[in-house]
């Protein structure tokens, strides 16, 4: 019968022998990255919705990260949206049937970074599962709405694409619930729908905005004729265009609001040459003009929220670059104090709970607040890890830092481990404004080197954070400098004394900025057409440097040679020199001629680290309207090139990089996802292992030593995947294979780097440390998901004693099966008032050769072990640890004995004890009760017997035994004296017990077999004594 | 505004793919008929399943007994001292002596309405129609690098399991479903695997992996006599 049971896992390992099996994210799913967030900068947060019947599931739509959801009123959140597009513009919650919810991609802050979205998605079980409705061009989604008395009928409002001319835009509407959606605003290709008000009590009628808006990769205009405002009374069958009282045309952007506590009262912030704010106490039908604050009237693009509170119409709350808020329906406004703490500017998302409307959650640039004020104190949301970084850099500190620069948040650096892992409190913030490249400087640990927007860029202590403004000036030689948005600043590979940065011009530093040297002419096309930022907004001027245009985006040393040096710009020129910028070659045309558009930004350049004539680049042009995933290789230093292609690309790429160690293995950051070869580019895949299905990969770096992945993404925060090492060693020859034992390297014996502290974390985000930074895991290879048959670790010492039975994972493709490096626990003592967790507590075992026996179904592989001692710490050596382990060990050994001890007691006590049942004679009898009581009293000084409290327990030789034993199970340090004292007296506290125990044995045993014998025969003798 | 008068011609359809390939019933007839057939199932009306936890070498022998819509019962045998878990369709109690429990004590109501599942001994897929269950086919996913076809079980009771289908040999690899303890919803997920065909004709997983530990089963009894007393608890 056993043998029948086994045949299927022999077909199964026999029939995989054949063809190639595909390599993919599957067969590294067992690695999972860690997100490291953190929270305490957070991202953008475009969309917040909550479920009304419920005060406290909440929903929120981030720019770069997907949407989280708390079931707890921000308490805690879950990223729910890990497969789908990352740029969310509106989430909407059927208020009648809370678990369906839709999800618009595409956000609709139409700055010049903003994402792309993939259509319009929905939930029927509050986010768990989503299926895609449609709209798959509308790129930007700015606001989805239910009718209330019909949830089968929605809106969705869509601006439409960004960066070219599109008929996917409009105002788009469904009546079956989203099977089928028809276009029910539309006014051309340039103009999409910006905003809709329903009004709840008769949802047939309608307000919607269109807005005429348009970006190059150098100016943005908002505004023209197709931007307008409309009303319909039959469901959007029909429209009229609202006048009366508004400013002259053309308009920009218009955002509107309804109150719902009196419909027919409306605002709207209407972008005209004079901006303002209108209201309507007639349905729309007539508009009158307000003075408007600031804050009311900025940035229309940008700051498109105006708020009624849902109960009182006179209250209007407009998030914009601060929060402001009024209490005459909108004639005039104040802004919030903030008195609670700092609130993160640029607001873009407000939700007001409608049963409490004190109560509400903002979403800001940096992450989103709760009030329980109506926003005169806020309280920020820690733990939501959406930052947006734009690059990271790495050091060679042990643990090594990470340093990196965020959307509208400045740069920060942290380790990428600490003890109890990585929370926001091991986050440092060091420069300000919007953050991008920040560099460690290798020679100085003390020094890194960050900026912000438009070229600002300075040299940071990292001890005081007192930073040096280093950016180049303008000589009489040069033009006006340009800078880019995202300006690079790069430290050499070949020479890491040397930094760089570029305006249109090359410069180099060797004496961290205290003197910079031009070492190029202006290498970018200097298309004045292109140069006149000034006049870039359309209707209002909007010039944040954005824009800057003509400038160098991307410089790289090769690895080689530090007067080899790439410089890619944001106009099409790919630039190289190899004589540290004496002479320059503009090889642009040659990879023109392998397919990449003319005028694409060249995002990354990475000069091959095997090869010196090798380089790969990503072209991003999506600032035409080409989302294509642009990668080019070259092997003849950029002479000819050809492109590197998959059907499985998404999105527009940011960065490629080539491995440290293995010249196959690829990595590609797009727009939409992380993308990883293990054949030189030839096949691709999407990588997941818990990141984000389609983050947005901005950069990507590989530590030398530690082996981890970094990436830096525009909207989740650092994501590191550590040691990548099993990536770099499967072959496919492996792959194809059924099964494959990795052979192990020697680990590092040691109970981990870091201890855990105190109490958990300070709240907000934590990620974990690194696996590595505990032990290393045994690593195997399955084709298949194992079906049939288990998978155990035995692991054996080096005289062939088995000492642990660890139970393997089944996963197709690599496992990883993580060994204590203990020993089996002990036998405690049983039969106390508590049970003794010294039970599941065993010592570590020494340094040396083990053998693992891995039986996968009925087969068995061997795989050797070598455990070597831990240097790092000199204060625990190689004989230190022999002497803690000897030390454990007898106690572990004591552990055993009295277990055995303990053990005969009970076995007796209870043979004793089902005899006096039995017994008839009082002779007998007494017998057997002072046995059983001479044990008991032994017994009761060998184990706690009797239970007090929690905390208050008797204390005996099993607790003293595991008291000493814990403490040295679980430290790394060599037993003091007294400890090494403490054992010989619990020794001979147990050998006088076992003593004892022979003196009891030998008074009373005989004569209680004696008794027991003679009453059987008795009872054997004669039925009828036992009836007196 | 002529543009606006133009009715529907212009609206663009979009229409969602409901189409999936396959329907959850034919998913559900598919893995029964892999696990031995409904109508095998229905012959079962007692099991008992030993074996044990392993946890970095230690051994936790576990039983399991079910007597069909009567009564479960867990036992662990923890440092020589028994510790169990009983439900029955009216009631539960806990002996947890590892936990410091001195004595069993009732479960609470949501405990044993969550535990009662165990109850239905040929498992909520037989007869789900007549059980009063729905279910939704959630398409196919990716279960570490195994396709698998999902299925959304929503119970008479409301109670919703999310279970994952081997779209190879139909076996169920996973359930996942979001248990309420004092008003919060947790997810648990539990994977099986190490199928085995039993004598009687149904197929077991023999490892079952949860929050707490996998478990690893030595033998499955099929029909054994239990006696009822077991699910009444005692010291």
């Amino acid at each position: 019968m056993k043998r029948l049971i086994l045949l299927p896992v022999l077909f199964l390992v026999s029939n995989y022998i054949q063809g190639q099996t595909k390599i993919n994210s599957a067969t590294f799913g067992a690695m999972e990255a860690r997100q490291l967030g953190p929270g305490t900068m957070s991202g953008r947060i475009t969309a917040i919705e909550g479920v009304i019947s419920d005060n406290k599931t909440i929903y929120t739509g981030t720019a770069g990260g997907g949407i989280w959801k708390s079931t707890n009123a921000g308490a805690s959140w879950k990223p729910i949206f890990d497969k789908y597009c990352q740029s969310i513009g509106a989430i909407a919650v059927d208020q009648t049937k809370p678990d369906i919810v839709f999800a618009g991609t595409g956000e609709s802050n139409m700055r010049n970074s903003v994402s792309i979205g993939n259509g319009l998605y929905k939930s029927t079980d509050g986010g768990e599962n989503w299926s895609k409705l449609g709209l798959d061009s509308t790129e930007h989604i700015a606001k989805i709405v239910i009718n209330p008395k019909n949830s089968d009928i929605v809106y969705v409002a869509a601006p439409g694409p960004l960066w070219s001319d599109s008929k996917h835009r409009g105002l788009y509407k469904t009546t079956d619930g989203g099977k089928t959606w028809n276009k029910i605003l539309y006014i051309n290709e340039k103009s999409g729908c910006a905003d809709i008000a329903l009004d709840p009590q008769n949802p047939e009628t309608l307000y919607a905005t269109t807005w005429e808006f348009r970006r190059l990769p150098y100016s943005f205009n908002s505004g023209g004729k197709g931007s307008g405002f409309y009303k319909s009374t039959d469901g959007g069958r029909s429209w009229k265009e609202l006048k009366n009282g508004l400013p002259q045309k053309p308009f920009g952007r218009v955002a509107i609001a309804l109150a719902p506590s009196n419909p027919k009262k409306l605002l709207a912030i209407v972008e005209a040459k004079e901006t303002g704010l209108y209201i309507s106490e007639d349905a729309g039908e007539t508009w009158k003009n307000q003075s408007s604050t600031m804050n009311v009237t900025a940035r229309p693009f940008y700051f498109s929220t105006i708020v009624f509170d849902p109960k009182d119409a006179n209250r209007v709350y407009r998030p914009a670059f601060s929060f402001s808020y009024s209490n005459d329906g909108g004639y005039s406004f104040s802004e919030a104090s903030n008195e609670g703490g700092w609130v993160h500017s640029d607001h873009h998302a407000l939700w007001i709970n409608p049963n409490y409307t004190n109560q509400m959650f903002l979403g800001t640039d940096g992450g989103v607040y709760f009030s329980m004020d109506r926003g005169a104190t806020w309280l920020f949301v820690q733990n939501l890890p959406v930052g947006q970084f734009y690059h990271v850099a790495i050091d060679n500190q042990q643990p090594y830092r990470m340093y990196g620069g965020l959307q509208d948040n400045g740069s920060w650096i942290a380790p990428s481990a600490a003890p109890g892992g990585v929370g926001n409190a091991n986050w440092m913030n060091i420069y300000f404004g919007d953050g991008f490249w920040t560099q460690p400087d290798l020679n100085d640990p003390h020094i890194a080197y960050a900026e912000y927007q438009g070229g600002n860029m300075g040299r940071i202590n990292l001890t005081t954070l007192k930073s040096v403004n280093i950016q180049p000036q303008q000589t009489p030689k040069e033009e006006k400098l340009r800078w880019n948005w995202n300006t690079p600043i790069v430290i050499g590979i070949a020479n890491p004394k040397n930094l760089y940065t570029g305006a249109q011009y090359l410069y180099r530093t060797k004496d961290q900025g205290r003197s910079w040297e031009r070492i190029s002419p202006d290498l970018t096309t200097n298309d004045k057409k292109k140069l006149q930022q000034e006049e870039s907004g359309g209707l209002s001027a909007d010039n944040t440097s954005a824009e800057n245009h003509c400038t160098l985006f991307t410089i790289t040393e090769s690895p080689f040679d530090e007067k080899t040096i790439w410089v890619g710009t944001d106009d099409g020129n790919l630039q190289l020199t190899t004589d540290a910028g004496k002479t320059w070659t503009n090889v642009a045309k040659n990879y023109a001629a392998a397919g990449v558009p003319p005028q694409t930004w060249v995002s990354s350049i990475e000069p091959s680290k095997f090869d010196k004539n090798t380089v790969y680049a990503t072209f991003d042009n999506h600032m035409y309207g080409d989302m294509k995933t642009y990668i080019a290789k070259s092997t003849d230093l950029g002479k000819t090139w050809h492109l590197i292609n998959s059907p499985e690309f998404t999105g527009f790429a940011h960065k490629i990089k080539e491995d440290n160690k293995n010249k196959n293995l690829l990595f590609l950051g797009t727009e939409n996802g992380l993308f990883a070869s293990v054949n030189g580019g030839t096949d691709w895949f999407r990588m997941k292992s818990n990141i984000p299905e389609y983050a947005l990969v901005r950069d990507i770096q590989i530590h030398p030593t530690t082996n981890d992945l970094v990436l830096a993404t525009h909207g989740r925060g650092i994501i590191v995947l550590d040691d990548i090492t099993p990536i770099r060693e499967l072959t496919q020859s492996i792959a194809d294979s059924a099964v494959y034992i990795f052979p192990s390297k020697p680990m590092t014996l040691s109970m981990g780097k870091y201890g855990s502290g105190g109490f958990p974390g300070n709240g907000g985000w934590t990620a974990s440390n690194p696996s590595y930074t505990y032990t290393q895991p045994i690593q195997y290879y399955f084709k298949e998901r194992l079906n049939s048959g288990d998978v155990k670790l035995n692991i054996y010492d080096e005289q062939g004693k088995l000492i642990q039975q660890v139970p393997g994972t089944k996963r197709k493709g690599i496992n990883m099966v993580y060994w204590n490096l203990r020993y089996t626990p002990p036998k405690v003592a049983t039969g106390g008032s508590k049970p003794d967790y010294s039970g599941f507590i065993a010592p570590m075992v020494m340094p040396g050769k083990y053998t693992i026996k891995i039986s996968i179904g009925n087969k068995e592989y061997t795989s050797d072990l070598t455990l070597i001692p831990d240097n790092s710490d000199s204060s625990f050596q190689l004989s230190d640890r022999k002497a803690q382990h000897d030390a454990a060990m007898q106690l572990y050994q004591l552990h055993e004995k009295l277990y055995q001890l303990t053990t005969k007691i009970n076995n007796n006590q209870k043979r004793l004890k089902a005899s006096d049942t039995l017994m008839k004679t009082v002779k007998g009898k007494k017998i057997l009760q002072d046995y059983n009581a001479a044990l008991e009293s032994l017994r009761s000084t060998l184990l706690a017997t009797k239970s007090k409290s929690i905390f208050a327990d008797e204390s005996k030789l099993r607790e003293q035994i595991s008291e000493l034993y814990r403490t040295l199970c679980t430290q790394e340090a060599r037993p003091t004296e007294l400890q090494t004292a403490r054992i010989a007296q619990l020794q001979s506290e147990y050998e006088k017990a076992q003593k004892e125990y022979e003196a009891i044995d030998a008074k009373y045993a005989e004569q209680a077999q004696i008794a027991i014998e003679a009453e059987k025969q008795i009872g054997k003798g004669s039925g009828s004594r036992s009836s007196h | 505004m002529k543009l606006f008068k133009l009715p529907l011609v212009l609206g663009i359809l979009l229409t969602t793919s409901t189409a999936f390939a396959q329907s959850a019933e034919e998913v559900i007839s598919k893995h029964l008929t892999a696990i031995g057939g409904a109508d095998t199932w229905k012959k079962i009306n007692t099991m008992k399943m030993s074996g044990s936890i392993t946890a970095q070498g230690m051994e936790i022998p576990v039983t399991m007994t079910t007597v069909n819509k009567k009564g479960f019962r867990l036992d662990l045998t923890i440092m020589d001292a028994n510790n169990y878990q009983i439900v029955t369709d009216k009631e539960g109690w806990m002996f947890f002596p590892i936990q410091g429990q001195q004595k069993p004590e009732p479960m609470t109501a949501d405990d044993v309405k969550e535990m009662q599942d165990q109850l239905d001994i040929q498992g909520e897929l037989v007869d789900y129609k007549t059980k009063g269950s729905k279910v939704e086919f959630l398409g196919k996913d990716d279960m570490e690098g195994t396709e698998v076809l999902k299925i959304k079980l929503i119970e008479k009771s409301g109670k919703e399991k999310t279970m994952f289908f081997d779209a190879g040999n139909y076996y169920k690899l996973k359930e996942s479903q979001k248990l309420k303890a004092n008003g919060k919803e947790m997810e648990v997920a539990t994977t099986f695997s190490n199928f085995k065909k039993l004598p009687e004709g149904i197929t077991v997983p023999f490892t079952i992996e949860s929050p707490n530990g996998p478990v690893t089963l030595k033998s499955v009894e099929v029909n054994p006599k239990v006696e009822d007393k077991i699910f009444k608890p005692a010291l």
